[in-house]
């Protein structure tokens, strides 16, 4: 596992940037407050989000829901409009292209979906989709249509026996099977897969999250994967991003931001995962409340929380900041590095 | 038709289960069975239930006691109730209701020429109601809460409060009177196209009546098929917008189109009687009104038993369609 997340290393390789991403979404208001004529609130769903992905790396997104995930997921192929920032994906400004430009950047930079069973068009059969995919971008040889769809169902270890089935016919992992297939068959540079195990029955996921680190083996993909649960991202992410009220709290390599979490949410994630002792007492859970998000404090959002909070922290928001080389972290106290994490 | 029927039978004996198709085309038959035996009894019984005697009603007080005689044996009101339905029955079986009184033509041939007409209007109109209707749905619920939303739903909340007569007379005014483009009324059959311009106007009009229906049915359930994910997962794979539109929402949403355009045949053939006469297209329609007019009840009773047929047929058909456009319906009654 290489690799970083720290910007302002060598940014030849950097297949994907982004800088100062924001989106809000605007918030309906009852009559009583336009009649009131309370100002139009947005809920800020990402807010001034910088990162990296470089080629072949695969990155990790975890947060609690609500965090604004899927919203940064989202946002990279347009299928959200960012408020502000820039997207730089090999050099195309994502923002900026429209028409077939978005067209063609959408089939470099593929999305696995969460559900399978919402995520795959219930008329197309297997077949259909897969060829589909590959038609409209112009990857499938006239007469060889067969061939293209068994090669991509057996990529994803599906026979090509199941091309005819529509996707009631299958179960949970053949269809998110199903949806890599479809994703890989135009081609990508790049996978955003958003929680594409968390519809998936516990033994289904082993084999789903198997199937995304042999595919990133074989084919080189470069890879955003979203994830509530610290042991998905764990065994497939080089570098693991931590987002918190939309913001990303803690960046860096997977050995450091999971083996030692600098940042005070960190630690209280990795602290709060299921311990497979049972006499094993674990550190006390969080106090405090979630802030509201649409009436986030001024200061860090997770002052409200945190255990080592300072006057400084309900009033400054923290910076994400380097310690380390390949380590970046958004705390104004930065408590010694927690050791207990998964090394 | 047939072969889409065809295609949903491969799928079921893929399924493993063979002849499904079959089995539920004849349930679907057998279940027909007690609606068409009501609808018989219904158009037998309206010549039994006539106050006084329908021969004299027919031929009016005027009439000689032997002609009135002749066309009691001809109705067959001299015999019992019971042997006046197995009669009408039998009759209605090979397609033979006796004789119009007033066109002294068999009933069948009466209607059959009529019907040509009448389904070709039916058609017509079908086909218009959905070219009008499709582009709007599509634009209200692609542009939904927009202006462009707001206004097809005032406009067709207008077209349909309208009653069809005003609006063909409006339409003939308009199109036939002030702008000489179509006739005004009557059904030229010199040809295709002289048929095909007298039949226009009353399928414009039966088509605005159908058409706001048809879109507001068809607009909720694009709405519904747009906010899927696979609608989504399709633009993230850089399809373009019509490619989504088109392959991914709209055969979704098509099954919502067949089910009302099959429940509201019943109207289109109500609103057909008007629309005929209000344009003096010899249909089925100009029929039945002469007919109860007239009180040439053999031609009364063979209409009502043949709109009571042609409803109960039409949505067999829609039913069998659904299984074709959607695979998930499961031929599956009960």
């Amino acid at each position: 596992m290489t690799g970083a997340g720290r910007p302002g290393d060598s940014t030849k390789d950097v297949l994907l940037r982004v800088e100062g991403l924001t989106k809000g979404y605007p918030v309906r208001r009852t009559l009583g407050e336009r009649i009131r004529r309370v100002p139009a609130r947005r809920l800020m769903a990402v807010q001034n989000v910088s990162f990296e992905v470089r080629q072949r790396e695969v990155m990790g997104i975890v947060g609690e829901s609500g965090s604004g995930k899927t919203t940064l997921g989202r946002s990279l192929v347009r299928l959200v409009d960012p408020d502000e920032g820039t997207v730089l994906f090999d050099g195309v400004n994502v923002r900026a292209v429209d028409g077939s430009d978005l067209r063609r950047l959408r089939r470099r930079v593929q999305m696995v979906f969460q559900d399978p069973f919402t995520s795959l068009n219930p008329r197309m059969t297997v077949g259909a989709a897969i060829l589909e995919a590959g038609k409209v971008h112009g990857l499938v040889e006239t007469g060889r249509h067969d061939e293209f769809v068994s090669r991509h169902m057996e990529r994803v270890g599906l026979t090509a026996t199941l091309a005819d089935r529509r996707p009631r016919q299958l179960s949970g992992g053949q269809r998110q099977r199903v949806a890599i297939a479809r994703a890989l068959a135009v081609g990508p540079d790049m996978i955003i897969a958003d929680e594409p195990v968390s519809a998936l029955d516990v033994s289904i996921q082993a084999q789903i999250i198997n199937l995304f680190r042999d595919l990133q083996d074989r084919l080189g993909l470069t890879m955003i994967f979203i994830a509530h649960q610290l042991s998905v991202v764990s065994q497939v992410a080089d570098t693991v991003a931590v987002m918190y009220m939309g913001r990303i709290v803690e960046h860096g390599t997977l050995e450091k931001v999971f083996g030692r979490p600098e940042h005070p949410y960190t630690q209280a994630l990795l602290a709060s995962r299921p311990d497979p002792n049972p006499r094993h007492k674990g550190d006390p859970p969080l106090r405090g409340d979630v802030p509201s998000p649409l009436d986030l404090p001024p200061g860090c959002k997770f002052a409200t929380r945190c255990p080592f909070v300072e006057d400084e922290c309900r009033q400054v928001e923290p910076a994400l900041e380097g310690t380390e080389p390949r380590h970046l972290v958004a705390c104004h106290v930065k408590p010694r590095p927690w050791e207990g994490g998964i090394s | 038709m047939v072969r889409a029927v065809g295609n949903t039978l491969i799928r079921q004996r893929q399924r493993g289960g063979p002849g499904n198709v079959y089995r539920y085309l004849g349930r679907r038959l057998l279940h027909s069975i007690p609606v068409v035996v009501a609808v018989t009894v219904g158009a037998f019984v309206i010549i039994v239930l006539v106050p006084g005697d329908p021969a004299l009603n027919m031929l009016g007080y005027n009439a000689t006691p032997e002609s009135l005689a002749i066309l009691r044996r001809d109705l067959g009101l001299d015999r019992s109730v019971p042997e006046q339905f197995i009669g009408f029955v039998r009759g209605a079986v090979v397609g033979d209701f006796g004789e119009s009184i007033l066109k002294k033509e068999p009933v069948r041939d009466v209607i059959a020429t009529r019907a040509v007409i009448s389904f070709s209007l039916l058609f017509y109109s079908a086909v218009t109601a959905v070219v009008v209707a499709v582009p709007l749905a599509i634009l209200s619920a692609v542009r939904r809460n927009r202006w462009q939303d707001h206004l097809m739903r005032l406009g067709s909340m207008i077209t349909f409060a309208m009653p069809s007569f005003w609006l063909g007379l409006l339409l003939a005014l308009f199109f036939a009177i002030r702008l000489g483009w179509l006739p005004v009324a009557g059904y030229d059959k010199t040809n295709v196209l002289t048929i095909l311009r007298s039949l226009t106007l009353p399928a414009a009009t039966i088509g605005l009546f159908l058409a706001p229906i048809l879109a507001r049915t068809l607009r909720s359930s694009i709405i519904e098929v747009l906010d899927q994910e696979y609608v989504e997962a399709a633009r993230a794979r850089g399809y373009r917008e019509s490619r989504v539109i088109g392959r991914h929402v709209m055969r979704n949403s098509l099954i919502a189109t067949v089910t009302v355009l099959s429940l509201i045949i019943g109207f289109m053939i109500s609103g057909s009687v008007i629309v005929e006469n209000v344009f003096a297209i010899p249909g089925l329609g100009s029929l039945i009104v002469d007919a109860v007019l007239q009180r040439d009840y053999p031609v009364i009773q063979a209409l009502v038993l043949f709109f009571g047929l042609t409803v109960i047929v039409i949505n067999l058909a829609a039913d069998l369609t659904y299984a074709a456009i959607d695979p998930r319906v499961r031929l599956v009654t009960g």
